[in-house]
């Protein structure tokens, strides 16, 4: 014989009251009820042991919750077991039994909810972002003593039996937490949004744990650093409304105080859950109550509960009052963060095959800061992706406390790499101090171009001189061992002339001018690829010949002639290493060489050589050195710097 | 760690886990006026042997379990519905005790021996003496009382023209031998109606509901839930229900289902509708009970 009792699920109402998500330390005391996002600070382990008493005439003490929850990496597991969270009615049945006429006996019944505990999970998208989702475990008795008439031979008479039903069930939500900016933050969740349970009886059904659905929306205003406004609004037209002050007498010693309505509830204002907490980094202590603000007896009226009923176990019309001690832990296993990322900035693209200048010049320049009292040692690293498996560490750094420091980052293109299309990566930066873990880590997009891709600088062009500088070599030796006689009645002074001669000759019969293949003016052939293609233009050529030329040991420079608008050229200078008295050995046209001091000051005789003229040894030095005498000296471009000679050893 | 400190956080532990007890509960105090099936359950026959309520005309027999204590004035008009239809009586008793005369049968208070001080009479119909018969323990039918004061009539068996009037007055007059006589009048109830509703099976989410007419819910109502005897036929009434003139009950499933068939093929459901008064005005001696009833009794197959 039961009632109508109209029960809805537990919502937001948290023991220690609401705290602001964007406070570190203190946003640990929300429960799951009012942070279903499981929004977290803990970096390893934190545990909280919740232990109060409720003042219902004597004090009942409970174990309210204990809670356990673990972090790795953006994720984080909690746990959490509720043995306190039950509330018990008792009521005698209408029906009783009259023994004698005069003894009466009632048959009673109770209803038990229970919430025994609670999972959750939260992944941290970024600094700002985080989404998460609660499954809760809900256990409800229904207990009813019947009549049960009893026959025994010839007697008969009337017993109680208790009829117990059990209903499980199983409740989900999930929820975000987004930190607008210094000031705002903002929570929206379900409430009830997924429910589970087992079988019910019909006529239990009733007086089940309500799932209506509803929305949390939590909004935090922190106008200063130490003083947060909190609103937790349940679309069902329940709210709470808090404040919290930290750090107000001593660092780690917070005040909150949270007022609720519940529209379930009178006054308008149904209580208040003052709390004050000290908190350090291993651990803290919180010390919060819950005080209604209407009278709260041990009995009430039947007609009452049936007519409103229940909406939450720990907190309805039949709650009393409570004190409740709060500890939390926070067991760090992982070693303290030291150094911060404030920004990394990519300054320049990655051109593969200019390896060597990203060991002399780093790519990156990141910002970071020192958050120790203590001067560290910081070890950067980078890793990128599409280049790199492994990180590739930078010269450490020394930051003094607190202080904040400019880190290079370089870059090491390893030989093995082969990528012929320029695309947009990304590169991982890295700050470590004491621990192989980094302290911090940042991605920023980087653009890495193919390996035939070039700056633009001449300087550069050497690192595809070098490239196939193996190809080079082999190719050279096989053209020179074909001319050998010719080369043995040659004087040994003249041999580096004679031989760039012999070698010129032969692959430029088989070349033809060419644009580069992709239209860029940027994009360089090594050696190799220019015989295959059997063409190229000023670049790719002047690589081709100096390659072959450094592979046989005769230095070679470009001459690079800076364009007073469009496109550049580029072409090669060797060293015959003639001494000026010597030149006549090989010309009798004083226009026809240019003297350069080697690196012990001692002149010698360098000639230009146009590699596009694809015609003969002769006729492109002839233009080779017309083009020089006439640009870089007489137009005295190489003191302007509009023509520049640069050494490709 | 020390173990000192050790054994600290272990006791603090064991405290708090042994410090723990339950919420308190909350008591919910029904207070509620329209509860439906709000009902006092009492057994009557304790010993189904025990035939002493079965008289054969007053099927609820429970006429009164002061019988033979108390000096009493009843009246009843009784209708027995069965497959067969429907039989109306009327009934009236008067019975009057000698307080001074005990009667004990085998060490046990059976009553008091009655008196006959004078002239009874019903609506003007003289009242007949009869036999007071008790049944005790032994199955035993005991007249050593004395005599009562009776008048009764049914349809099939017209014995008397007394006509119980549900509703109204009943005159009731004493004509003593000696001295002036003393007359009222008895209020009858309204007459009842009722109808026994059989939902589900004995195995199937049985439901018995009962309801009747003209519902008082300021007033109280007796139902006596019975069984018939497969062999002999007697009513065994075994459960008195006290419950609001509400209109409906719905009897707890167990008392019906609990009913043993092998024994019992019929269920017997009486309404009661009564008005009473006991007065007892010098102690013990000059004790009157007034009882008037309106009576429904259904026989019904056991579900």
């Amino acid at each position: 014989m039961f009632f109508s009792i109209k029960i809805v699920a537990q919502s937001s109402f948290g023991l220690s009251g609401y705290w602001s998500t964007a406070q570190k330390q203190i946003s640990l005391l929300n429960s799951m009820e009012n942070n279903i996002s499981n929004y977290s600070y803990i970096r390893d382990w934190g545990i909280s042991i919740t232990y109060g008493g409720e003042f219902s005439g004597s004090l009942a003490s409970n174990l309210y919750s204990l809670k356990l929850s673990k972090t790795i990496g953006n994720n984080t597991l909690t746990a959490r077991y509720t043995p306190g969270y039950q509330k018990e009615f008792t009521f005698s049945n209408p029906t009783s039994i009259l023994f004698d006429s005069t003894a009466n006996q009632s048959l009673n019944s109770s209803f038990i909810y229970k919430e025994l505990f609670g999972l959750g999970y939260s992944h941290k998208f970024s600094d700002d972002f985080s989404a998460g989702l609660t499954l809760r475990f809900f256990d409800q008795e229904f207990n009813q003593e019947i009549l049960n008439s009893v026959f025994r031979i010839d007697t008969v008479y009337l017993d109680r039996v208790n009829e117990a039903e059990k209903i499980n069930s199983w409740k989900a939500d999930v929820g975000i937490n987004y930190l607008l900016n210094d000031q705002f933050s903002i929570s929206l969740s379900s409430l009830n949004l997924l429910s589970f349970e087992s079988n019910s009886s019909k006529e239990n059904n009733i007086y089940k744990l309500r799932n209506d659905k509803a929305a949390l929306i939590g909004i935090t205003y922190s106008p200063v650093q130490s003083f947060d406004l909190n609103l937790l609004y349940e679309t069902t037209n329940s709210f709470q409304a808090s404040t919290n002050l930290q750090g107000i007498f001593f660092k780690g010693l917070d005040l909150g105080i949270s007022a609720f309505h519940d529209k379930y509830q009178t006054p308008f204002i149904a209580g208040i859950i003052p709390s004050i907490s000290y908190f350090n980094k291993i651990f803290g202590i919180t010390i919060s109550g819950v005080k209604y603000f209407s009278n709260r007896n041990r009995t009430g009226s039947f007609s009452d509960f049936e007519a409103v009923g229940i909406h939450n176990i720990i907190n309805n019309r039949y709650s009393f009052d409570k004190a409740v001690l709060t500890f939390s832990f926070l067991l760090n296993t992982l070693p303290e963060k030291e150094v911060e990322f404030l920004g990394v900035n990519v300054v320049q693209s990655i051109y593969p095959t200019l390896s060597e200048n990203y060991v002399n010049k780093p790519f990156a320049i990141g910002k970071i800061v020192n958050l120790t009292d203590k001067t560290i040692t910081v070890k950067p690293a980078c890793r990128i992706e599409k280049i790199n498996k492994e990180r590739i560490q930078s010269p450490l750094v020394t930051i003094g406390p607190k202080d904040t420091a400019d880190i290079p980052f370089y870059a090491l293109i390893p030989d093995d790499y082969t990528g012929n299309k320029t695309e947009l990566s990304y590169a991982d930066f890295f700050v470590s101090t004491a621990n192989e873990n980094p302290d911090a880590q940042i991605q920023k997009p980087a653009l890495v171009n193919g390996i035939n891709s070039w700056d633009g600088k001449v300087i550069n062009l050497k690192y595809f001189i070098n490239k196939n500088l193996n190809y080079s070599m082999a190719y050279s030796k096989e053209v020179l061992s074909q001319h050998k006689n010719e080369l043995d009645t040659v004087a040994y002074k003249l041999s580096n002339f004679y031989k760039a001669k012999i070698i010129f000759n032969e692959w430029i019969k088989k070349i033809v001018y060419s644009s580069d293949p992709r239209a860029s003016a940027d994009y360089v052939q090594f050696p190799k690829e220019t015989m295959e293609l059997k063409g190229g233009d000023c670049d790719d050529l002047s690589v081709l010949y100096s390659s072959f030329l450094e592979s046989i040991g005769i230095q070679t420079a470009l001459v690079d002639y800076k364009p007073n608008s469009g496109i550049g050229h580029v072409n090669v200078m060797f060293n015959t290493e003639l001494s000026p008295d010597q030149a006549s050995l090989i010309t009798k046209n004083d226009n026809k060489y240019f003297i350069r001091k080697n690196e012990k000051g001692i002149d010698e005789v360098w000639i230009v050589i146009e590699t596009t003229s694809l015609t003969d040894f002769n006729t492109a030095w002839d233009i080779g050195m017309e083009k020089f005498n006439n640009d870089a000296l007489n137009d005295l471009g190489l003191a302007k710097g509009k023509v520049q000679i640069v050494d490709m050893y | 760690m020390k173990k000192q400190n050790l054994c600290k956080y272990y006791l603090l532990a064991g405290l708090i886990i042994w410090g723990c007890n339950k919420p308190a509960p909350t008591e919910l105090i029904q207070d509620s006026q329209t509860t439906d099936d709000a009902a006092q359950i009492e057994v009557i026959t304790k010993n189904i042997n025990d035939q002493s309520y079965s008289n054969g005309y007053d099927s609820t027999g429970v006429a009164d379990s002061l019988m033979g204590h108390v000096n009493t004035i009843y009246v009843s008009g009784i209708k027995i519905t069965s497959k067969i239809g429907t039989l109306n009586t009327s009934l009236a008793e008067a019975i009057f005790f000698d307080k001074s005369k005990p009667v004990n049968v085998g060490g046990y208070l059976i009553g008091y021996r009655t008196l006959t001080p004078g002239t009874i009479l019903f609506n003007s119909h003289r009242a007949r003496l009869v036999p007071l018969k008790v049944r005790i323990r032994n199955s035993a039918i005991d007249t050593s009382l004395g005599l009562k004061y009776f008048l009764y009539s049914g349809k099939r068996i017209l014995l008397d023209p007394f006509r119980y009037e549900y509703n109204s007055n009943i005159d009731f007059q004493f004509i003593p031998i000696i001295g002036s006589s003393i007359s009222f009048k008895i209020p009858t109830p309204p007459e009842i109606t009722g109808n026994i509703k059989i939902e589900g099976a004995r195995n199937n989410n049985l439901k018995v509901i009962l309801d009747w007419d003209l519902p008082s819910p300021n007033r109280q109502i007796e139902i006596i839930i019975g069984a018939v005897d497969r062999t002999s036929g007697e009513i065994f009434p075994m459960y008195r229900v006290i419950t609001r003139d509400d209109g409906r009950f719905q009897i707890p499933v167990n008392l019906i289902k609990q009913i043993p068939t092998e024994r019992f093929n019929k269920v017997v459901v009486t309404f009661i509708r009564k008005y009473e008064k006991y007065e007892n005005n010098a102690g013990n001696k000059n004790d009157l009970y007034i009882l008037s009833q309106s009576v429904h009794t259904i026989i019904i197959d056991s579900p």
